[in-house]
């Protein structure tokens, strides 16, 4: 029963998932790729956005910290060249300005880490899938 | 009452204004005597003219002179009679004739004629032995009258000036000190809340306008301590809250997949690699704080460097496809096993993260210090970053992609310059990448810090 739920809902939807920490960056895709998401991996900045270019998702989870350029400039970049999907800001950088900054920059939602994984998904779920 | 209870500013012009007393005491006396003596001086210089008429025969009776009138005989010195003006009384006293016989007589009495104040002068005239004397007196009441004045001038006048000084210091103290106040009141309302605000510089080179320079190098170099301890906390607080959502999400995953043993054991495994990250991460940022704290003193122990580099590579995980050698000589240096350890492992594991497939260590003993090299083949340092390898948090972009916190080689300097040795980092030989090499001070050569 659980195999038919995930292959019937591994077409929800396309997450690039942008870390620089590998550990984590394998947490979230098996917690999404879990969740019915086929999920694509990045390391920096860089790779964000040549990812996003190449092979557009629904949604992005970026990482805040990294190299760069950081994931407010990545996130603000797809802004910017008109990309119109579900951005989640992940960070252990937690404060109330990096969310603002966050949000000024076109981010949809901000993660602190260390989070619920179903709060992950929430998220996605939000943009990618509106009720 | 206290000195220091009264502003700077009345203390000022107080010293001021007792000054101007000690200087007014000291001159007042003075040009008194000065000018009172240049006016009796004058008085005698007339009758003394008056006198000298007489010996050239001349007498016209009593002369004005001045504003007072000089009255002038010519008398006997045997008789006492007065010779010219015929009939007056004489000036001089019986007594006074004898010693006006002899020699010059300036004396002050009450004359007759002329009043309570008055000076005679007299002295033999004519020819020696001819017995004649020249006497000559006027009124001294207006020498009195203008001594008088003088001292009335004086008592008015000087507390008049203490007065005025006083008031001027207060005045030019005030105006100095104005831009202290200034800096003062800007001070007060300076905290950490709002950096960037500093206090009023007076334009100019004097001694308030560098003691506000001053002032403002000094929030400069505390604005600039604060900014980077908050960046430490900062990154502290993101290093440690990365592996915590690791660990966390490794347990959660765990929980959802308890029914798959193998997923389990996976899940189980990286959350205990990433336990030991977060204790490694806490120790280091503690060695860290203690660093800053001035609380990180070594013990007295000694520990012989190539058995603790065998016996930490030994302990420590490392690459695969990396191969770590040791080589050297035996060199006991000042320091804690611990500590010793402690840099150990992270050099190592700083080199292991880079190298390509070697990582070479070697202990050497180099004039009174325990030389330990730290080589890897892999790419070396950015050269951007080869300057700061050993700041808080410096990390390549390159090695952001990798695990670490960029304090590895922070705890290294700083355990280090603790047993008061020194590092130092650079790429190429001997093995192509990065070179790190660390000197402590051998045990018994008193060189220790």
């Amino acid at each position: 029963v659980n195999a038919t739920l995930v292959s019937a809902r591994s077409s929800l939807g396309h997450v690039l998932v942008v870390d620089d920490d590998p550990k984590f960056t394998s947490i979230a895709v098996r917690t999404l790729e879990r969740a019915g998401y086929r999920c694509t991996t990045g390391a920096s900045g860089e790779q964000a956005l040549r990812a996003a270019q190449d092979n557009p998702p629904d949604a992005i989870v970026l990482d805040l910290v990294m190299p760069r350029p950081n994931g407010i400039e990545v996130c603000h970049r797809l802004r910017t060249s008109g990309w119109a999907g579900g951005v989640i800001i992940v960070s252990a950088r937690n404060d109330p300005a990096d969310r603002a900054v966050a949000a000024a920059a076109g981010a949809d939602a901000f993660l602190g880490k260390p989070f619920l994984l179903d709060d992950l998904v929430y998220a996605v779920d939000t943009l990618v899938r509106p009720l | 009452v206290r000195i220091g209870q009264f502003s700077l500013r009345a203390r000022l012009a107080a010293l001021a204004a007792a000054g101007s007393v000690v200087v007014l005491s000291v001159a007042a006396p003075l040009l008194y005597r000065d000018l009172s003596g240049a006016l009796s001086d004058a008085i005698t210089n007339e009758l003394e003219i008056r006198v000298d008429d007489l010996s050239a025969g001349l007498n016209d009776g009593p002369l004005a002179s001045g504003s007072a009138l000089v009255t002038a005989q010519v008398i006997d010195a045997i008789s006492g009679e007065v010779l010219s003006p015929t009939g007056s009384e004489p000036l001089l006293t019986a007594t006074e004739l004898t010693r006006a016989s002899r020699e010059l007589v300036i004396i002050d009495r009450p004359v007759q004629g002329i009043g309570n104040q008055a000076r005679v002068l007299a002295r033999p005239i004519g020819d020696s032995g001819t017995g004649t004397i020249g006497a000559a007196a006027t009124s001294t009441q207006p020498l009195a009258r203008a001594r008088d004045r003088l001292v009335g001038i004086l008592v008015v006048a000087g507390p008049i000036l203490v007065a005025a000084v006083w008031v001027t210091a207060w005045a030019l103290a005030g105006a100095a000190l104005r831009p202290v106040r200034r800096m003062a009141r800007e001070a007060a309302t300076i905290s950490a809340a709002a950096a960037g605000r500093r206090l009023p510089e007076p334009a100019g080179g004097d001694e308030i306008a560098e003691l506000g320079r001053t002032l403002n190098a000094m929030l400069d170099r505390i604005e600039s301590t604060i900014a980077r301890e908050r960046e430490f906390i900062d990154n502290a607080a993101h290093e440690l809250r990365t592996p915590i959502a690791v660990l966390r999400g490794e347990l959660e995953l765990a929980a959802h997949d308890v029914d798959e043993p193998d997923v389990v054991r996976q899940n189980l495994t990286s959350a205990l690699e990433e336990t030991d990250r977060l204790a490694q991460r806490t120790e280091n940022l503690l060695i860290l704080a203690r660093a800053d704290a001035g609380q990180l003193i070594p013990g007295q122990a000694t520990t012989e460097l190539l058995a603790a580099v065998r016996a930490s590579v030994r302990r420590l995980p490392h690459r695969e496809d990396v191969s770590i050698q040791v080589f050297g000589e035996p060199a006991v240096v000042h320091g804690d096993f611990e500590w010793i350890a402690h840099i150990m492992s992270n050099l190592v594991a700083n080199a292991d993260r880079f190298a390509r497939s070697r990582v070479v260590v070697t202990v050497a003993t180099t004039d009174g210090h325990g030389r330990l090299t730290v080589a890897d083949d892999g790419p070396g340092f950015p050269p951007a970053l080869l300057p700061r390898a050993f700041d808080r948090f410096a990390r390549s972009d390159h090695a952001q992609n990798q695990p670490g916190a960029g304090l590895g080689l922070a705890i290294v300097a700083s355990l280090t310059q603790a047993l008061g040795g020194t590092v130092s980092a650079r790429n190429g030989p001997p093995e192509g990448g990065a070179c790190l090499q660390i000197d402590l001070p051998l045990a018994g050569t008193g060189s220790r810090l």
